[in-house]
């Protein structure tokens, strides 16, 4: 019997949690890690693997051809370019604490797209092959354009079988052009909460009457397009988080019952700053706290919440496929599927590149409007786009599960090629999955309920995650 | 360097020594060199059958479990080598 290699982790309860590299796994201890490492496996043991999948026989055989489907599943395959981030504008009417570095003043020039340059979009739209698009307009405060958000719509409606167009907005002025433009079915709205009404009069409205400003609107948006067109976030301040209950309070009063929680992405010094600080410890802790509260929270009845991230983690467990969100994904190629446009006709392959582009760390734009992509820069970065043969990751039983992140890599490191283990992106995720593994063999019964809301099924059977003697 | 020697005398001199089975003795020079940057306030050496840790060991069981640990891994990754290679190879050449 040929046993598929597996990686392991000890886990918070003293237990070991092994994966293979097709995603499958299970919990055994170290009398069973000792037997496997050293080569002594049972005829208990090798009755276990090769029932859950860890072992063949014989290469082409069913269990073979089997784990190498789910392994090629857990590969995320980059299709045509469908999805762009347009940034007509970064004007925008708020100042907020921390968007210092993605926004330009109401009243500055030379920070919209010319008439050239929405020409240009256009034609650059008109040469893709794709038949479905999805345009994500972002600032600035994008709907201060609304005339080029209009075009670019208009065009996409003619040129495309369907598109989805949504707007990042700060709601905050909103005159009839810009309703006109949100009110249309196939046009959705992703705006901030920052939590309660205090923490965002803090970091993003500053006055009352801004602060009222938003609520009402934010009312009026939920009344003329309802909860399932309209999206938010909040953006978490490390050092002053408002409380997990509030925030759940208020996410609950406009019906949005999906919180993708992110801690502030500061830039340049102000990072170097923060990073001092054991940040990611304690937005760990934070973020903890929150979801222990949804737990409590959805075994109580009712409508229930979920945490966007740690449901599209766990899904990514449970689930092959599972490659929508561009944050986590591998391979996680750049400028394939996805790409960003800025308002003066750059094309970078993340938002965060146009971030790091703009303080001057480094240069990720790859290419503009006028001229192409610059496909060799993209291919020097791609090279390293995958965590198959990463050193650290090859260890790492949450490899299937994890991804990618090169200009995360670069943001926070300066490179891309030192220990995985030792980044930001590597120690965030493995946070993740522990928790990930964690819920899943828990078996207290409030947590199962959360699990099988947030995986949609009725109930989370014991037997999805295995145990080994 | 010197910062960094420093760093080990005033935080942790003491020393271990973790014995190495004889079917991870071929691992241990890959094992030590991921333990030098997992743990870059101690040091690896092997010797004879043993890696021997200095400077900063911090929890004597933890460290003895990390460093077995790196060697399981090491002998696990070199054993599912060929597998590995040759499912991509199959996968890909289709």
């Amino acid at each position: 019997m040929n046993v598929w290699p597996l990686k392991f982790r000890p886990t918070h309860d003293g237990a070991i949690l092994f994966a293979d590299d097709a995603g499958g796994f299970f919990r055994s201890d170290g009398a069973f890690l000792d037997r496997y490492a050293l080569g002594a496996l049972t005829g208990s043991d090798r009755e276990f693997l090769s029932a859950n999948g860890h072992a063949f026989e014989t290469e082409g055989d069913l269990d073979h051809t089997g784990f190498a489907y789910r392994w090629a599943s857990r590969q995320a395959a980059a299709g045509d370019l469908a999805y762009v981030i347009l940034v007509p504008t970064l004007r925008c009417n708020l100042a907020c604490s921390y968007c210092q570095v993605s926004r330009a003043d109401e009243r500055a020039r030379g920070h919209d797209w010319t008439e050239e340059t929405l020409k240009a979009v256009i034609a650059f739209l008109d040469g893709l092959k794709t038949e479905s698009i999805k345009v994500e307009f972002q600032g600035g405060e994008p709907l201060l354009r609304v005339d080029l958000l209009e075009r670019v719509r208009a065009f996409c409606r003619r040129r495309f079988k369907s598109a989805e167009f949504v707007v990042c907005t700060n709601l905050q002025r909103l005159g009839a052009a810009e309703w006109a433009f949100i009110d249309a079915p196939d046009t959705f709205v992703s705006t901030s909460i920052d939590g309660n009404v205090a923490t965002h009069r803090a970091q993003r409205t500053i006055t009352d009457d801004k602060t009222e400003e938003f609520f009402s609107n934010l009312d009026l948006a939920l009344e003329r397009l309802g909860p399932g067109r309209i999206s938010a976030l909040p953006t978490i301040d490390v050092e002053a988080p408002p409380p997990a209950a509030s925030v759940l309070d208020t996410y609950a009063r406009y019906g949005i019952r999906s919180i993708y929680l992110r801690p502030i992405n500061y830039q340049g010094f102000a990072r170097k700053r923060h990073a001092a600080l054991n940040v990611m410890d304690r937005w760990n802790a934070i973020y903890r706290e929150f979801v222990d509260l949804m737990i409590e929270r959805n075994a109580e009845g009712g409508e229930t919440f979920e945490e966007y991230y740690l449901v599209h983690c766990l899904r990514r467990v449970l689930r092959t496929g599972q490659d929508g969100h561009v944050d986590l994904r591998n391979p996680n190629f750049l400028g394939r599927d996805y790409l960003v446009l800025d308002h003066d006709g750059r094309f970078y392959p993340t938002d965060e590149a146009r971030m790091m582009t703009r303080i001057g760390q480094i240069d990720l734009s790859v290419g503009d409007i006028f001229s192409g992509l610059d496909t060799s820069k993209l291919d020097a970065l791609n090279a390293h786009a995958t965590n198959l043969f990463d050193p650290d990751c090859l260890h790492c039983p949450y490899q299937a599960f994890c991804g990618v992140d090169l200009v995360d890599d670069i943001a926070r490191e300066g490179r891309i090629d030192g220990p995985k283990i030792h980044t930001d992106f590597c120690r965030r995720h493995t946070f993740m999955f522990d928790l990930v593994f964690e819920l899943l063999y828990s078996r207290d019964p409030k947590v199962r309920r959360s699990l099988a809301i947030w995986a949609g099924v009725p109930d989370l059977p014991y037997s999805i995650a295995p145990e080994h003697a | 360097m010197a910062d960094r020697k420093a760093d080990l005398d005033a935080e942790n001199s003491a020393a271990m020594e973790v014995e190495i089975e004889p079917a991870l003795s071929d691992f241990a020079g890959a094992a030590v060199t991921r333990l030098g940057y997992l743990h870059p306030r101690a040091t690896f050496n092997v010797r004879d059958h043993v890696i021997v840790v200095e400077g900063a060991i911090g929890d004597a069981p933890t460290m003895r479990r990390d460093v077995l640990h790196a060697l399981y891994r090491e002998r696990i990754s070199d054993r599912g080598e060929d597998l590995r290679t040759r499912l991509i190879e199959g996968l890909l050449s289709r």
